[in-house]
């Protein structure tokens, strides 16, 4: 690989992404109205939304939720959510006694067809250190103290599987619709760092 | 928010509009970022200032210019060029299609 001066060296991303952006264009190599629609869809349609259909369906219906549970990626697909970064998911499902967390140590790998694209926090150097290293700690840190007996599984993303968590469904739900269950799942208990509670 | 600015989101945007081209594959992008992001972390050990797409920036133009495809000295002199538009000019952060129509 040669030797190439790096952004960080240089004072204006915006203007440095304007330049490559405006150099692709004039040699053909990229399509605007494709980079517009690539953007909009991740800004507006592609989002933890999915999932969290994903998570509703399992929790009212069993044999959806096995199958979620034996090959996540065919699961998600049955809802019509597929796509880069999507192409091999496994679902982790947290018991009373096993909570799954989700980190990508190495860049970013993040399940995009049911979660979109990833907060800042999983991005950041801290969250993709500390977690690995004392998970009960970062995990109280968020918002999420777990009891000392519950077993906390962290799971390393990377290009060949992405992870997306079932959390429990809480208490005192049981009459709340498919729709209404989607509505209370949020990205962080997707993750692993938060959990859904009742409204 | 999805982006922090929209430089960020054309950026996402170009890199997974040349994979769709097949201009690279996106395995290809991904270990140039993780070797961006290692190589950060390597000189930064408290991690203070990370910006993540700074790194995709560095994985992209790096994996661009190895292609043949844009080098990082043509991106340097355009940014250059960018730059010196008169004041008052319409900036358009991200938006290339005003470097288009000043040229």
């Amino acid at each position: 690989m040669t030797a190439v001066p790096r952004p960080h060296d240089r004072p204006d991303a915006a203007l440095r992404a304007e330049a490559l952006e405006s150099l692709l264009l004039e040699r053909g190599l990229i399509d605007p109205k494709v980079v517009d629609g690539l953007i909009s869809r991740y800004e507006n349609d592609v989002g933890p939304m999915n999932g969290a259909r994903v998570i509703a369906k399992a929790w009212t219906d069993p044999d959806y939720r096995r199958r979620l549970l034996e090959d996540g990626t065919a699961a998600i697909a049955e809802l019509g959510y597929s796509g880069p970064q999507g192409e091999h998911i496994d679902v982790l499902e947290n018991t009373p006694t096993v909570h799954n967390v989700v980190v990508c140590t190495l860049c970013s790998c993040y399940p995009w067809p049911v979660l979109g694209l990833p907060p800042s926090w999983y991005k950041d150097p801290a969250y993709r250190a500390r977690i690995v290293r004392e998970p009960r700690r970062v995990l109280t840190e968020m918002g999420l103290p777990l009891d000392g007996d519950v077993e906390i599984r962290v799971w390393d993303s990377s290009s060949e599987v992405r992870y997306l968590v079932l959390p429990e469904r809480p208490d005192g739900t049981s009459d709340l619709s498919e729709e209404a269950l989607a509505a209370l799942v949020t990205r962080d208990a997707m993750v692993g760092v938060g959990r859904v509670t009742s409204p | 928010m999805v982006f922090e600015a929209p430089w960020e989101s054309r950026l996402f945007g170009m890199t997974l509009a040349l994979v769709e081209a097949d201009r690279f594959e996106w395995g290809a992008f991904q270990r140039r970022l993780i070797t961006a992001v290692g190589r950060w972390e390597a000189e930064h050990p408290d991690g203070e200032g990370y910006r993540y797409y700074d790194r995709w920036a560095e994985a992209l133009e790096s994996l661009l210019n190895d292609l043949g495809l844009v080098a990082v000295e043509t991106t340097d002199a355009r940014a250059d060029a960018l730059a010196a538009r008169p004041a008052g000019y319409d900036h358009g952060h991200g938006a290339s299609r005003a470097a288009h129509d000043g040229e």
